[in-house]
């Protein structure tokens, strides 16, 4: 279950992302202790993730990842053709 | 290999260290440093001085065991395997921050009395010049048990090591690092053997897609990825096996860290466990 800090953690990560020019689909938290920050994209876009890894790690998070479910999934590009990976290519 | 320069003085050193104990028990997980310690302990002091001892229990990896038994048999170093109990002991399972040392403490006394029993002078172990500025609580249970470390003593650093290895062949020289499989979970998760067995399975099949230099760290549900930064793009581009395999092996989510490999990456939450005392 979400925690009411969780909330607020998520909320700024995604503002960051939103800053950042992060391609993203969702944000989430997992793992045992709350520590893990999870970034849900299909846009393969780890160099730039990495890059800011330390202002999310600020936010109250110890790892930085992303969700290896979304990662590269295809997609609809709004054209009725599935794409692989690049949302913004 | 030119030995003749400050390598060619630390191995010196490293046999006259040997030469002087007459002969040693070598705690041997058939890692780069005892594998390099075993063969050239052979070398120096003769196979009847040596003996190598592993310790088998759910938190040593099958792949290292192997290793193990592979460099022991080609090298010529008297090897046995012993078992270890280390999950049954509650201070251990609990997985707190000195976990190892709990670890360790069990070895080290299972082998002093292996070491008595065959009349062998002295109990060794493989860490070098370099695992002292690491976290290493086993240190303790080392030290309390008098076990020395004939590597760390001649000031082979593990750079020095791989070098030497190669120079001897020893099929370890370039392989990654192996620590026990606990070292996988964060501190305060209970280490089971059914977590090992995802920590191990999981790193199976990543090793079986081709990486090399990697953690599976188990967080609960949660299984995340760590492979080199210059894997990442490797990684992603197998996102879709990655995640269908770690989920079959029973994780809820499959992750991929974006910092990628870190050694002892999950000692990173060391401050903030002692801050909060849990």
């Amino acid at each position: 279950m979400q925690r009411p800090a969780d909330r607020q953690r998520l909320e700024a990560m995604a503002a960051l992302l939103d800053d950042e020019g992060v391609l993203y689909d969702g944000v989430a938290v997992a793992g045992a202790a709350g520590d893990v920050a999870v970034v849900r994209t299909r846009a393969i876009d780890a160099d730039r993730l990495a890059a800011i890894a330390k202002r999310v790690k600020a936010l109250g998070f110890r790892y930085v990842t992303i969700d290896l479910e979304t990662a590269g999934a295809e997609y609809d590009d709004g054209e009725g053709k599935a794409v692989r990976g690049t949302r913004d290519a | 290999m030119d030995m003749s320069g400050d390598l060619g003085l630390r191995l010196a050193r490293l046999s006259a260290i040997l030469t002087d104990a007459g002969s040693v028990c070598i705690g041997y997980s058939g890692g780069v440093d005892s594998a390099l310690l075993a063969v050239h302990a052979v070398k120096v002091i003769g196979r009847d001085n040596v003996l190598a001892v592993t310790a088998l229990s759910e938190s040593y990896p099958a792949v290292q065991r192997a290793a193990a038994v592979e460099v022991a048999a080609r090298f010529g170093v008297p090897h046995i395997e012993i078992r270890t109990d280390e999950l049954n002991d509650p201070r251990y399972a609990s997985n707190p921050t000195n976990r190892c040392y709990f670890c360790k403490a069990e070895l080290w006394g299972r082998l002093a009395v292996v070491a008595r029993d065959r009349g062998i002078a002295v109990v060794v172990d493989g860490t070098n010049a370099d695992d002292r500025v690491e976290h290493r609580p086993g240190a303790r249970a080392a030290r309390e048990y008098a076990v020395r470390s004939p590597l760390q003593e001649a000031g082979l650093t593990k750079h020095d090591i791989r070098l030497a290895s190669k120079a001897l062949d020893l099929p370890t020289w370039d392989r990654p690092a192996s620590p026990c499989l606990a070292s996988r979970l964060p501190y305060g998760i209970a280490v089971t053997n059914e977590r090992l067995r995802q920590i191990e399975d999981a790193e199976t099949l990543v090793r079986r897609l081709g990486f090399r230099e990697f953690r599976v760290r188990h967080h609960g549900d949660v299984a995340r990825l760590e492979v080199e930064p210059a894997d990442m793009p490797r990684a992603l581009s197998m996102a879709a096996p990655l995640a269908a395999g770690l989920r079959a092996i029973g994780f809820a989510h499959a992750l991929l860290d974006v910092e990628g490999y870190r050694r002892g990456a999950l000692n990173e939450s060391l401050p903030l466990i002692a801050v909060s005392g849990s």
